[in-house]
């Protein structure tokens, strides 16, 4: 967690400042709903929830199986 | 619109290939021998036909709507709220192939070349050096691809060459002997493999010739399909069917069975890192591709600032969803097929038919 913290700060400082100076409101939304995604992917793991592909894997696996061996 | 860079053809039927022959050549070789046998090498020249006639929509679709990628013309199409849920579908799909592919890359490299480094070390490195790729835009892409293209086709060929004297042609035979079933099975499994080149959609308007889009597909997909089927043909030649659909990576395993005496050993370091290369600027433009989109549905000016936090949504999806390489298989196997069969078939057809129905075009 701290790693995905750290790597989202940089991010947010390498890109959002410039975005800030700039004015580009929306891009710097987008960019942080996309970082926040992130930390919920790791916040569901912790709470051992499953991630959105698994639960696509688990309601597709078995048309899969079902065809290939 | 948020990308500015102009490709030539000969660039974007090399990135189609680069696309192609990397992905369908690390572990799909041995996926498709476990379904379909020593027909194998035939699925292949079945997933490249059905590709080709796939191929025939994206790029009539590129036509009729000049301009535009399949996420905008979702958009005409679809109307505003139904053709950004599918726009918005096609930009996740290639998220999740940049998940898994490069996770599926990592596994490589980690297995045979550096078991002692961390796996996360080699996985973040690529992650990185993937998106500052992407980041660069399409013009770098089609640049390295330009160069990778050739250099993984040329290695390929002389790989087999080299490998030709191992290949036993009556481990192939004889053809059918389980009846057409495993060959039926499999021609869909590769055909939803070379169909992550719905990517042309992406590639089509920036192309400086957009009628050529059919053209430059047909060259990537028969080139990418040659080398697939050489490779499919060769790993069940040289190691039989039953040995072979276990390996990680057939490809790697033909290598290291080449030697000429002291003189030439171990090239398949060679073959790695061409490999890896390719694997890299492949999942750059997926990333490249989801962050376009996004900004596009988006109505963002610059998808750049995108691509860093895309790249790191994507690793930690691949993490957090694959804990171990079982689990990874297991989706590159049942799941991934059945997802990519509707993303890449489905919604094209979808948007096809809804587009002559309603006698929807672009605007010149």
């Amino acid at each position: 967690m701290t790693v995905l913290l750290l790597a989202i700060l940089v991010i947010s400082l390498a890109e959002g400042i410039p975005l800030y100076k700039k004015g580009q409101k929306k891009e710097l939304v987008f960019m942080f709903f996309l970082l926040g995604t992130a930390i919920v992917l790791k916040v569901m793991e912790w709470f051992g929830l499953p991630s959105p592909v698994v639960m696509l894997d688990r309601l597709v696996s078995p048309v899969g199986k079902a065809i290939f061996k | 619109m948020p990308e500015k860079g102009i490709i030539n053809t000969k660039q974007f039927a090399w990135m189609l290939f680069v696309i192609i022959a990397s992905i369908a050549t690390t572990q799909i070789p041995s996926m498709l021998i476990a379904q379909a046998g020593k027909d194998a090498w035939l699925s292949v020249i079945g997933g490249w036909f059905l590709d080709v006639l796939l191929a025939i929509v994206y790029a009539y679709m590129g036509i009729r709507f000049p301009g535009e990628n399949f996420v905008q013309y979702s958009v005409t199409i679809l109307g505003k709220y139904l053709g950004r849920i599918v726009g918005i579908i096609f930009s996740l799909f290639f998220l999740l192939v940049f998940a898994i592919f490069l996770r599926g890359s990592t596994r490589l490299v980690s297995i045979n070349f550096l078991p002692n480094t961390p796996f996360e070390v080699i996985l973040v490195s690529n992650f990185l050096v993937s998106a500052y790729i992407a980041r660069k835009g399409i013009e770098v892409i089609a640049r390295m691809t330009e160069v990778l293209g050739p250099l993984f086709f040329i290695s390929g060929l002389g790989l087999f060459f080299l490998a030709m004297p191992l290949m036993d042609i009556n481990r192939l035979k004889p053809q059918f002997d389980n009846g057409v079933a495993p060959f039926m099975i499999g021609t869909p499994l590769i055909l939803t493999f070379f169909g992550i080149c719905i990517m042309m959609a992406m590639f089509i308007p920036l192309c400086n010739r957009p009628e050529d889009g059919f053209l430059a597909k047909f060259s990537a997909a028969s080139m990418g399909a040659v080398f697939t089927g050489i490779l499919t043909a060769f790993s069940t030649g040289i190691f039989g069917a039953e040995q072979a659909k276990n390996f990680y990576s057939p490809g790697l395993m033909l290598a290291r069975t080449i030697h000429f005496g002291p003189y030439l050993e171990r090239i398949e370091i060679f073959w790695a890192v061409i490999l890896m290369a390719a694997a890299i600027v492949a999942s750059a433009s997926m990333m490249w591709a989801f962050s376009l989109g996004i900004a596009q549905l988006a109505g963002l000016k610059t998808y750049q600032p995108l691509v860093y936090p895309g790249a790191l949504l994507a690793l930690m999806l691949g993490l957090v969803s694959f804990p171990g390489s079982l689990e990874l298989s297991n989706f590159t196997h049942y799941s991934f097929p059945v997802l990519a069969a509707f993303v890449e078939s489905g919604l094209e057809i979808l948007l096809f038919i809804t587009a002559l129905a309603l006698g929807k075009r672009g605007t010149p």
